[in-house]
């Protein structure tokens, strides 16, 4: 049974941590940078495990979410600015994982995502409607876990390991890149990593899964093996598109191009296998995208919320969630380029990460909630180190997002 | 919570949303080319945006006749190679070149990167058509194309 709940840590990595965004960063990375960024991934893993297992902590000794927490002890101003950045951010990257939905079923289908993308609007609400969230958490999770195809097709293609190796100890920008697009997808890949609605809905999670101090030692386990189980199959997507994707010029711009190295590799077996980790992974990032509007909203004004209670006793929760769903998707259906809207809701959130991290930084240090179970030396070492990063990144994205033009 | 409080917090929320949306905004706009040097840097870029959108067509087709991929895919793979390679084509050809120079670059870009997108389109009909003779002789054509793209972008940088 214990082994079974460990399933949230997967999901949360396989929806949260490779979802749309980590998808085409690490294509991308991989085809014009090869394995020279894989310090961000890195920075980026970092940060999402040591600011997870914080949210978790929170969560599970004061029995109360990170959100709720915020609003009571950091006051309702400084709540309301990060409920409103929250809310953009995750209607951003909701709307953008509908459009990896939707691309992931015209692979399989060669149907225009734009048709398919009300489609997954609707099994998005309806999931979050009907669907138990174990159920949600166990499905998805599974489903996602077809992305190992990836580790498989970097044994099966010509890899040169020691090329491999030599980039990610000699991390530079190839001779045909500049270092602003080069430090764009840099600051890319720390924000695909670092999803803030990711950590909302870890710690909102917990409540839904009900969460005590007795259950710290499966959070944690959910924080440092679902996290960096998801960093590994997003660099095996990384890696993979080295041998395929670079030699010939492909700039891996699509979801399409992304999932060549595992066709390459292992035939339609393998695209089948891919093309069902797209859509798990996507699926699942935008139920729980959608899902955490509910939860910041619900938390910030007090409503009931959550999964574990009937929808009828939590109405607020659930409108919020469908006009959440009902907005994303008409934002994707402007036809605006899905892959651009990725990058750039990526990039945004990771200006908003320091908003994220600082509040979860202070109460994981308030003994007044924490009570023994305040952070330690070592905790806030690992702490304070990835928040400078997180306001280094923070500063960098919009400016890089600018000069580059989005990584063109 | 006092009036004025309340001001600077909307001020702050409307601020943040505008530059976030000018943000992305710019992110999605084409640089001006003003000079010989950026207009030579659109032609690199335009040479390598079409170069991968011909080596993306080519490998999906390539896969669909050995068999690793399914139709649908490459279809998919090849439609969004095409329409990549149409919008680079559209992009380098409203810019006006800024001198003689820059005219004569024009002229050396601009056919390929036509042939380019007519290529991607021929594969794409070969490719729903089931016609695998005529993707396969439009493979080696992709391949030749390839190579003066390179050159082109070689020469462009």
């Amino acid at each position: 049974m214990k082994l079974l709940k460990v399933t949230l840590g997967v999901m949360t990595a396989i929806g949260g941590f490779v979802d749309i965004g980590n998808l085409v960063t690490s294509g991308i990375s991989g085809a014009r940078f090869g394995l020279t960024l894989v310090w961000a991934l890195a920075l980026g893993t970092l940060g999402m495990i040591v600011y997870g297992e914080m949210a978790g902590r929170v969560t599970a000794v004061s029995k109360r979410t990170v959100f709720h927490v915020v609003r009571d002890r950091l006051g309702v101003r400084f709540a309301l600015v990060n409920l409103v950045a929250s809310i953009a951010l995750t209607m951003l990257t909701l709307a953008a994982e509908l459009g990896g939905v939707g691309l992931a079923m015209e692979l399989a289908s060669s149907v225009n995502y734009l048709l398919w993308v009300p489609v997954a609007g609707f099994a998005v609400w309806f999931t979050i409607w009907r669907v138990p969230f174990q159920w949600m958490e166990r499905i998805l999770g599974l489903l996602g876990l077809a992305l190992v195809v990836f580790v498989v097709a970097l044994f099966h293609l010509p890899t040169d390991w020691h090329a491999l190796g030599s980039d990610i100890v000699h991390p530079k920008p190839p001779a045909s890149e500049s270092m602003a697009t080069w430090l764009f997808y840099a600051v890319s890949l720390v924000g695909a990593a670092l999803v803030p609605f990711q950590l909302f809905f870890f710690s909102s999670g917990g409540i839904e899964e009900d969460w005590s101090s007795e259950d710290l030692g499966e959070m944690r386990a959910n924080a440092f093996i679902g996290f960096p189980l998801g960093a590994v199959l997003s660099l095996a997507i990384m890696a993979a598109a080295v041998p395929v994707l670079a030699p010939v010029g492909i700039g891996g711009r699509h979801l399409g191009e992304v999932g060549l190295p595992a066709v390459v590799a292992l035939g339609k077996v393998g695209l089948a296998f891919a093309i069902v980790g797209f859509f798990a992974a996507t699926f699942a990032a935008a139920v729980e995208a959608a899902l955490s509007t509910g939860y910041v909203a619900a938390q910030h004004y007090g409503w009931d919320w959550g999964k574990f209670v009937k929808p009828r006793e939590a109405a607020r929760f659930h409108v919020v969630c469908l006009l959440g769903v009902i907005a994303a998707t008409a934002l994707t259906l402007t036809t605006i380029d899905p892959v651009q809207l990725t990058l750039v809701s990526v990039v945004l959130g990771t200006a908003a990460i320091p908003l994220t991290f600082f509040p979860i930084l202070v109460i994981a240090n308030d003994r007044e909630y924490m009570g023994d179970r305040a952070n330690g030396r070592f905790a806030n070492l690992l702490g304070v180190t990835c928040f400078a990063i997180s306001v280094i990144t923070s500063l960098a994205a919009v400016p890089l997002l600018i000069i580059t033009r989005a990584g063109q | 919570m006092p009036i004025r409080s309340t001001i600077d917090l909307h001020r702050l929320i409307i601020g943040a949303s505008a530059a976030i949306l000018i943000a992305v905004l710019s992110a999605g706009c084409a640089g001006p080319t003003r000079t010989a040097d950026d207009y030579r840097h659109k032609a690199a870029q335009t040479a390598r945006e079409v170069g991968s959108a011909l080596a993306s067509g080519r490998l999906a087709a390539q896969q669909l006749l050995v068999g690793n991929a399914t139709k649908a895919y490459a279809d998919t793979i090849i439609s969004e190679a095409e329409q990549d390679a149409r919008s680079a084509q559209t992009s380098f050809e409203t810019r006006q070149p800024p001198d003689a120079s820059s005219r004569d670059l024009m002229k050396s870009v601009t056919d390929p990167v036509d042939q380019a997108a007519s290529l991607l389109t021929d594969l794409r009909i070969a490719v729903r058509a089931d016609d695998h003779d005529a993707t396969d002789s439009l493979q080696h054509e992709v391949d030749e194309l390839l190579d003066r793209i390179e050159q082109l972008e070689q020469l462009a940088s």
